[in-house]
């Protein structure tokens, strides 16, 4: 059980400052040991005028999904609060501004918007932004001192924080944001006395880890870079860009390069040509960008190249809702292309597991020499936690199958038992090789005889047989044990609130276990039919409307499957699995 | 047509009644209830005993968050009102906010009084007439040894109701204002001191409070008699004074409280007023008198919303109530009655 | 100055002959197993002619040669020389090249695309790997026609041509690739014909050695689908070398010529400038 786990969210316009406090609150309750999640809503049009959201859930214990619905709710902007306050929880609590610039009406303002049940509190936002740093745009930082002082969360370990943040800048910024904070903070412990629930006290000393605060993206990035990525190319598209603009950052120090393709096309036919000359590679994109990477997915799979392509996923189709999330490329990830091009598809589902399974993609790719496509999405891109980073096996870093000495001549494409063939790296003088999007023999010849092509379309799914055989973990059970009512199998950013739903349905006495591969190709089918024979119903939650992960899964499993498929443009949240849950054991009982 | 917009400002017995009476007269109306309270409408004589339990504030609460619910009340807790602009038909609030209304029913009830000679010393003063004060009293309650009482009325000697069972040092310095709204007369005022001697009290007798001081964590009250107490709390508790803050300067007409006729009118078309806050003119008296208590206060409150809905009504002086300590009976008219005695 | 100097070479040239002055040069060294599948007489075989023998002119090793190409008849390429070779998708040789050239710079990297897959599909890309400057060559086989397909309209195919798309003639106006490239920024920027593989051979070697990117255009008959635009007696004709006082590195002069009807020959543009890995090292360097 936890002690703790609260749901806080700032809601601005754009230029307030909102997703700024939340990132500090999350940083600054991560020094203090609670685990968070922080997820922001903006418009597409980022930079221009529009509601953001930032919302953060705080807990003892690790926290992979968003909250549902929200104990403190501080409005930095009434009008976009109004339509916020419909996730507040009955007993949940408002902080808002109470000197606005002038007199609002009543349909500007949060105040009179309240359930009965909820708490609200007024902080002159502005005026003590005012009065402590001369100028009204630290109405943000008098809003988290609110909070600070509010919820009697240690001022001191804020400021540090906010010294970490703002001390590197020129000037007194530090002194200047501090100043703001301490007014939004003693007001409260002054002139407020707090009358609601909302608490953080813990009674168990909360254990403080080595956190790394980093959104899926940043996650993503490091663990390209420690897998060794040297190459990158992208074109700009929400929500991936991020990748690429740390990856621009980071890899040239290190010797790396970073090109800004002309469109997506380019990028990946770069990364292609990179990823042959033997360097590790990548291209991060959306649903839209792999749309137009397709035919190369294709020519990475017949040409066997080791390439890892990133697909954060957006609302779709077409270019569709691009700020907001949703899993409905699947299907894509796993057959687009023309003919048969299989490749493997990872979803990692969480922030620490985008850090280690970008590493582990780029390691599958170049020992199996195929393309590897991570499907992660909007929320885990942009949503921030503080990640305790696994170390990365060295061995890893190294996993070409070169061919031995006295091998020259041998081609590209050699028949081998596990399907992989050798490869010798551009540079190598005896071992030069063509390759071609072209179907080729053994000699690297362009072949269009049936026997060679059905050897080869047989190699080239075969290896990925190996890599499940070797590299590829089994799935992992959660949840109550042996036979079960119900059996929920979720995949990607999905599977932190379908855990949460499980663990918490058999903390109230139902029968359900869920199961999670983040590897979605190749899959262990054994597996996955043995978890299937211990449920009485099947349950697959996911953020599309098809039931991607449902049509996949029942090509290799003979149960109904129940979808609960939602394109609601925000997380799964665990409750909305756990009605579920609850409705379909209900249902058999 | 669009419905009206009924404003009660106050949610205390007269506010809730009036809501309530409103709702049901116009089941389409819009009803919105202003408190500057940040808790939930507590009866007052529950807070004494709410220092004593281990109770949570909103347990006392009279009604729960679904009662406004059902009864489709707009509440806004923790919002004092700046002013009211008659002639506009508005309320600012003191964060900006200006409401419209149609009708105004002002229920804003009363609050702790200090004596001007107190005035000077306010800062170091303890106010006991809310649940914010409540709450912050609790919060003091384990850190508190020695207790002064400035005055005695009905509230101060239900403090004692808290104080007493917990071991506390409790003085009473009584003056003219002690023991209000008792009815008192020299000999009931002996009665009632000896009464609280027998229960413990430090009671010191016709003195005038001339400084309180602070002198570390301590305060001193000296008095005009000599007497020098010390203390860790000092509780102001000299009866109580209509809540009009915000009426100031409003062009309504107000003496001690909102002044009303018998219907509770109020001096400005579409404006009533109800409870501890309305002082109106009894025919049986001919005079406008304020009065105090929970009945009150419910009685006034269904007869302003039912006036306020069209009806024209008009409203009686309530009974007083009874205070029972040590077998002594004295009349109250703040309160239904209580005693002291059960403490013991 | 314009110093690629031109030479008359036969109206015809026999490919035995060829082949058998190639072998006694030693270029052989740079031909792969497989005999390329053109049609006889293609000029192609010209083109690669030429390369090869600028390959073996500046001593490039074949393990560090990577060539690489689009579809159509030029996509075939790779299969004939001796490096290490790739076959792109079509229109996508560019890229592929760029990314092999920017993550391994110590490798030759050589582009070939035809005139249908750099001009049509690959089209977006060619002003990109011109104002990024990579230095990798890029050689345009222009024949004027979509050879593989069976002779459809090209993107540089003469206005009114009939060809199998277009049997009432093509309505588009064919492309100059020339004023592509030089309108986006290449360093280098020449053009060649098939039928004078001598001279070829020569703007061959200076576009390898050119650090940057460098574009060759080669102007080549496709005997089997074009009867009448790039045939080789007509191209005999329209061809000239640059004039004598032309000035490749006047960028104005070589738009100039570049927009000519005329088919100029020879270097038209030519400068210095830090090539895209060069730019992205000093950067690097200077971010620390």
């Amino acid at each position: 059980m936890r002690q703790v786990d609260l749901t806080i969210e700032i809601c601005g316009s754009s230029g307030d400052g909102t997703l700024a406090v939340g990132e500090i609150l999350v940083n600054t309750l991560s020094d203090l040991g609670y685990r968070a999640l922080s997820f922001d809503v903006y418009p597409a049009e980022i930079r221009g005028f529009g509601k953001c959201v930032a919302h953060c859930r705080v807990s003892d214990k690790p926290v992979y999904s968003v909250g549902r619905s929200v104990d403190a709710l501080v409005s930095l902007n009434d009008p976009y609060s109004i339509e916020q306050l419909a996730t507040l929880k009955p007993g949940g609590v408002v902080l808002f501004d109470s000197w606005p610039l002038r007199e609002v009406s009543e349909e500007s303002c949060v105040a009179g918007r309240l359930g009965p049940g909820m708490y609200l509190y007024g902080v002159p936002f502005g005026e003590l932004s005012q009065r402590s740093t001369h100028g009204a745009r630290s109405r943000n930082l008098v809003a988290l001192g609110a909070i600070a002082g509010l919820f009697d969360i240690d001022a001191e370990a804020f400021e540090a924080g906010l010294d970490r943040k703002f001390g590197g800048k020129k000037g007194n910024v530090a002194q200047t944001v501090k100043a703001a904070f301490r007014a939004g903070h003693d007001y409260v412990k002054e002139k407020l006395l707090k009358v609601d629930p909302v608490s953080f006290a813990v009674k168990e000393e909360l254990e403080k880890k080595d956190f790394q605060i980093m959104n899926g993206n940043q996650a993503a990035a490091r663990g390209a870079i420690e897998a060794g990525c040297r190459f990158y190319a992208g074109y700009p598209i929400t929500p991936a860009t991020k990748i690429m603009e740390i990856l621009s950052a980071k890899l040239p120090p290190l010797g790396g390069r970073v090109v800004q393709a002309e469109d997506e096309i380019s990028a990946i036919g770069m990364v292609t040509g990179a990823a042959m000359m033997g360097t590790r590679a990548m291209t991060a994109t959306s649903g839209p960008g792999v749309c137009l990477m397709t035919e190369f997915i294709g020519y990475n799979v017949m040409t066997e190249n080791p390439v890892v392509i990133v697909d954060s996923q957006r609302g779709g189709p077409a270019t569709g809702l691009p700020t907001k999330t949703e899993q409905s490329d699947l299907l894509l990830a796993l057959f687009s292309g023309n003919g048969d091009a299989p490749r493997i598809v990872v979803a990692p589902t969480s922030v620490e597991e985008c850090h280690y399974w970008t590493s582990e993609a780029f390691y599958l790719a170049e020992k199996y020499q195929t393309p590897v496509i991570l499907l992660m999405d909007l929320f885990l891109s942009t949503c921030k936690t503080n990640a305790v980073l696994s170390e990365l096996d060295k061995a890893k870093l190294s996993a070409n199958k070169s061919p031995s000495p006295g091998e020259e001549g041998v081609g590209r494409f050699k028949v081998t038992e596990d399907g992989v063939s050798p490869r010798a790296l551009p540079g190598t003088p005896g071992f030069e090789w063509t390759v071609s999007g072209l179907e080729q023999n053994e000699l690297d010849s362009p072949s269009y005889y049936a026997n060679v092509h059905t050897e080869m379309t047989e190699k080239r799914a075969r290896k990925l047989m190996t890599a499940l055989q070797n590299d590829v973990p089994r799935p992992e059970r959660f949840g109550a044990k042996g036979k079960v009512k119900l059996g929920v199998m979720g995949w990607g950013s999905t599977m932190g609130a379908v855990i949460e739903a499980v663990e918490r349905a058999n903390e109230a006495g139902l029968s359900a276990a869920a199961l999670k591969q983040v590897v979605l190709n190749p899959l262990h089918v054994e597996d996955i039919e043995k978890f299937v024979d211990d449920c009485e119903k099947i349950l697959v939650p996911e953020l599309n409307y098809s039931g991607q992960f449902a049509r996949w899964l029942s090509m290799h499993v003979n149960k109904p499957i129940h979808g609960l498929n939602m394109v609601k443009c925000s997380p799964l949240t665990y409750l909305d699995v756990l009605e579920e849950i609850e409705r379909l054991i209900t249902e058999t009982s | 047509m669009a419905g009206n917009h009924y404003v009660i400002i106050g949610n205390g017995a007269a506010g809730n009644k009036a809501a309530e009476t409103l709702r049901k007269g116009d089941p389409e109306g819009r009803i919105t209830v202003i408190s500057a309270e940040p808790v939930h409408f507590i009866h007052r004589h529950r807070l004494a005993g709410f220092l004593a339990e281990e109770a949570n504030i909103a347990d006392l609460a009279v009604h729960p968050p679904s009662w406004y619910e059902e009864l489709n009340l707009r509440l806004r807790l923790n919002q004092p009102v700046e002013r009211v602009d008659f002639e506009d038909k508005s309320i600012l609030l003191a964060h900006r906010e200006r409401i419209k209304y149609d009708k105004l029913l002002i229920c804003s009830g009363a609050k702790h009084r200090i004596p001007e000679y107190l005035s000077h010393f306010e800062k170091l003063l303890t106010k006991f007439s809310n649940g914010k004060h409540a709450i912050e009293l609790k919060s003091m309650m384990p850190g508190i040894k020695r207790v002064t009482i400035l005055g005695g009325d009905a509230i101060g000697l239900q403090l004692l109701n808290a104080f007493l069972p917990a071991g506390k040092d409790v003085t009473m310095i009584m003056d003219e204002y002690r023991f209000w709204p008792l009815e008192s007369d020299a000999g009931s005022m002996d009665r009632l001191a000896r009464a609280l001697e027998a229960k413990g009290v430090k009671v010191v007798r016709n003195d005038h409070v001339t400084e309180v001081e602070k002198r570390g964590e301590t305060k001193v009250v000296s008095t005009r008699g000599g007497v020098k107490v010390e203390s860790d709390v000092v509780l102001v508790c000299s009866g109580m004074v209509p809540c009009l803050d915000f009426l100031a300067d409003s062009g309504i007409d107000t003496q001690m409280g909102v002044l009303v006729d018998d219907k509770l009118r109020a001096s400005v078309e579409d404006v009533w007023a109800a409870g501890e806050c309305a002082q109106m003119y009894y025919e049986e008296i001919k005079d406008y008198r304020c009065q105090t208590g929970y009945q009150n206060a419910v009685r006034k409150g269904e007869k302003a919303a039912l006036n306020a809905l069209g009806a024209d009504e008009s409203a009686k002086l309530c009974e007083p109530g009874k205070l029972v300590v040590g077998g002594e009976e004295f009349i109250t008219y703040g309160w239904k009655g209580f005693t002291l005695d059960e403490t013991s | 100055m314009n110093d690629i100097k031109t030479e008359k070479v036969p109206e015809v040239f026999y490919l035995d002959e060829e082949i058998k002055a190639v072998k006694e040069k030693g270029v052989l060294d740079y031909r792969s197993k497989r005999l390329p599948v053109w049609c006889p007489g293609c000029g192609y075989f010209g083109i690669q002619t030429a390369i090869v023998g600028a390959m073996k002119d500046l001593g490039v090793k074949t393990h560090e040669l990577v060539v690489v190409s689009g579809i159509g008849c030029t996509g075939r390429y790779p299969f004939f020389v001796r490096g290490y070779g790739i076959h792109a998708l079509h229109g996508r040789a560019l890229p592929v090249a760029t990314g092999a050239k920017v993550a391994r710079p110590d490798l030759t990297v050589l582009a070939v695309t035809g005139d249908g897959d750099c001009l049509g599909i690959g089209a977006g890309h060619l002003p990109h790997a011109a104002r990024r400057n990579v230095d990798i060559t890029c050689v345009l086989f222009d024949n004027g026609i979509y050879g593989l397909t069976k002779g459809q309209t090209s993107p540089t195919t003469p206005a009114a041509q009939v060809t199998n798309s277009h049997p009432y003639g093509s309505p588009d106006r064919p492309l100059k690739p020339l004023m592509t490239v030089l309108a986006a920024g290449a360093t280098f920027v020449a053009r060649g014909f098939a039928g004078r593989p001598k001279d070829l051979r020569v703007i061959m070697r200076e576009a390898i050695l050119h650090k940057g990117f460098s574009f060759v255009h080669v102007l080549s008959p496709c005997v089997t689908f074009d009867k009448v635009n790039y045939l080789y007696p007509r191209l005999e004709e329209l061809v000239m070398p640059l004039p004598k006082r032309h000035d490749y590195a006047d960028y104005h002069m070589a738009v100039e010529r570049a927009m000519d009807d005329e088919l100029f020959l020879g270097l038209f543009y030519k400068t210095e400038e830090p090539s895209f890995s060069e730019k992205l090292d000093d950067y690097a360097g200077r971010s620390g």
